[in-house]
């Protein structure tokens, strides 16, 4: 009886606890904890949004399996340290058929946050920002990589990306002649 | 470790968004999965949702070679002038009868289907839409058939000569095979002013089919391009004469600017609801607009307003400027100078897009430069060109005055500190020096020598371009 009631007891604190709590434990494919402030993560991300309002958060460490150690770690980043300047993502549409107005320009500080990362790193931060549904963040590192292939060529194109040229030559050079214009620098 | 090679389709997409049109070409050629990417409708339609609204002004005003965020986007040359833009797409008219629709983004061009030959006629393109329910880009064209001419070589009686003669309504369409089809016969021809297209809709301040001859009080035309009907709607209260009024595009909806004769003030009025029950209001004032310039014969064109760019920028043209004004803060965001030799200035909106013509001309086009010179030249001047003398013009003028010269170089310098703020401005277009018309059999022999594309303007009251300083 005594037991019982100490055990009741004990959730009810947990679960004070944890809703007091301002911050969300969020656990990397690699298993690896980070903490990032609830306020924010719920602010900046549609997808954390939805799981902190259906209580899907998991105190021990919510799992994030296709997001690797790195990425969250700038994910996290991102969101403690610059979560006041970044508009709310629920306020955005995320979706880009939706959306209608031209991108906005990223800012200082967002351009050196993704200007210090390498490649693997970015392209890892831009599906994490994907998978989350983190708008703002999205719109920075896609910026960014868009700035990457400006007038490079095709071949150059695949090389940053590590893409394989799945064409044949007979239909590559169909390309070429029907954008011939295209791939002349001006 | 990632690699990029498996980035998810929408990251790509959002990527190539990003991008200008001919990185996304090129993207094409990367792989397959990426070509599919870069092709399909949905992100077709998503990229030029996300291009900026840009206004093209023709021809250029004048010798000046750079203004800010300018860009030349087509170069062409002098039998084809340009009479619509939609969808990315432009309209030229080519020798006053033959059009041509092309995407200088994607540099695809297409020629419309002729017109029915007869001797010296002209055509004259009053709406260019696109039409939803088949998805193709149409055009709506009066077509002139002068009594005299038309039969070509034949005799014939003065019956069937008035029957071949006169003026029509013509639809014309980019669809593959398509043929021009006739509309109707134009009881009484009179000017058409340019047109605005709202959904399904285009409308006219002036058009021949208000009837009444076409005067200052006549109605506003509507034109319903799914049933291709006429209708006639009433015009804002109506404004002293000589009034300068022009319609267009403000968020949806039809409004119309109004500046009397010789004022700085602008109203604009906007048209609530369509059909019946339709009424205007008057929902913006401008009470000064920069002073008009003159030019050594004259004023330049009362003020009017073009349209409305991203975040309620409304673009003002006339008097020697461009300005453009914040709808929402209600004051003046910036202006440049527009003088230049060329008095009747034709602005369009454009909006970069990817959309693809049904049948493109596989063969260079005609109207591009001779002389192996790319079809569509194309350029994007960088934004942070921050040249105090960005914003002047050459002295062209006679007589002025020394004082003036200064006073535009200390404009220029503002501007230019200014260059930041909005624009998405002005002029991406760009012609050669007029060069002698190519005559082409028969219809050169007939061909009204003053014969414009761009009718002076009759709601420009003609007192204004006369010269009242000497």
């Amino acid at each position: 009886m005594e037991v019982d009631k100490g055990k009741g007891e004990a959730e009810e604190t947990r679960k004070v606890a944890e809703a007091d709590r301002d911050t969300v434990t969020l656990k990397s494919s690699d298993g690896k904890l980070f903490e990032v402030s609830k306020e924010a993560a719920a602010r900046l991300s549609t997808v954390l949004a939805g799981m902190i309002a259906g209580g899907s958060i998991d105190d021990n460490g919510t799992d994030l399996k296709q997001i690797g150690s790195e990425a969250l770690e700038n994910v996290v980043d991102y969101c403690n340290k610059h979560a006041n300047s970044i508009p709310s993502a629920a306020l955005i549409s995320s979706s880009i058929s939706f959306n209608t107005a031209p991108f906005k320009e990223p800012e200082e500080w967002e351009r050196k946050f993704v200007d210090r990362l390498s490649h693997d790193a970015l392209f890892d931060l831009v599906e994490a920002a994907n998978f989350l549904g983190m708008e703002r963040l999205l719109d920075v590192t896609c910026h960014k990589i868009s700035e990457m292939m400006k007038g490079k060529s095709p071949d150059q194109i695949r090389e940053v990306f590590n893409i394989k040229n799945d064409y044949t030559k007979e239909e590559l050079e169909e390309i070429r002649q029907e954008l011939a214009w295209a791939f002349y620098d001006d | 470790m990632s690699s990029s090679a498996d980035l998810v389709d929408d990251v790509l997409a959002e990527i190539l968004l990003r991008l200008p049109p001919k990185c996304v070409l090129r993207c094409r050629a990367v792989s397959k999965r990426w070509r599919s990417v870069a092709t399909c409708p949905a992100f077709a339609a998503a990229y030029s949702r996300r291009r900026p609204l840009e206004l093209l002004a023709y021809p250029e005003p004048t010798g000046r070679r750079r203004r800010p965020h300018r860009r030349r986007l087509l170069r062409f040359h002098n039998p084809a002038h340009l009479v619509g833009s939609c969808d990315g797409l432009l309209l030229f008219v080519v020798h006053q009868r033959s059009f041509l629709v092309c995407n200088p983004a994607t540099r695809h061009w297409t020629w419309l289907p002729p017109l029915p030959p007869r001797r010296c006629t002209y055509a004259l393109a009053t709406g260019f839409y696109l039409h939803r329910p088949s998805g193709e880009h149409r055009v709506l064209c009066t077509y002139s058939v002068p009594m005299h001419h038309a039969t070509p070589g034949s005799v014939i009686s003065i019956e069937e000569a008035m029957a071949m003669a006169g003026n029509f309504h013509y639809v014309l369409s980019t669809g593959a095979g398509a043929e021009a089809r006739q509309l109707g016969r134009i009881a009484h021809h009179t000017f058409t002013s340019a047109c605005v297209t709202l959904g399904a809709t285009l409308y006219w301040l002036h058009h021949p089919e208000a009837g009444g001859g076409g005067g200052s009080s006549a109605d506003i035309v509507a034109f319903d391009t799914v049933s291709e009907t006429f209708r006639r709607l009433p015009r804002p209260p109506p404004p002293s004469p000589g009034s300068n009024l022009r319609a267009f595009d403000m968020d949806g909806r039809l409004a119309v600017s109004v500046v009397e004769k010789l004022s700085r003030r602008m109203d604009v009025w906007v048209l609530h609801d369509g059909g019946e029950g339709s009424c205007w209001s008057c929902i913006l004032r401008i009470d000064e607009l920069p002073p008009p310039r003159y030019y050594n014969g004259g004023f330049y064109q009362s003020y009017e307003a073009v349209g409305v760019l991203e975040g309620g920028e409304l673009v003002v043209v006339g008097g020697g400027w461009v300005v453009v004004y914040d709808v929402k803060g209600k004051r003046e965001l910036s202006r440049v100078d527009h003088r230049g030799r060329v008095l009747n200035l034709s602005m369009w909106l454009y909006r970069e897009s990817l959309v693809k013509l049904p049948e493109p001309d596989p063969r260079p086009c005609p109207i591009s430069l001779p002389g192996g010179e790319p079809l569509l030249h194309y350029y994007s001047s960088s934004d942070d060109d921050d040249d105090a003398d960005v914003h002047l013009y050459g002295n062209r003028i006679s007589g002025r005055k020394e004082k003036n010269k200064q006073e535009d170089r200390e404009e220029g310098k503002r501007m230019a500190r200014d260059s930041s703020l909005v624009f998405s401005l002005p002029d991406a277009l760009c012609t050669l020096p007029p060069s002698p018309l190519v005559a082409n059999g028969t219809a050169a022999l007939h061909r009204p020598t003053n014969a414009r594309h761009h009718p002076p303007s009759l709601l420009q009251p003609p007192n204004l371009a006369r010269p009242t300083c000497a």
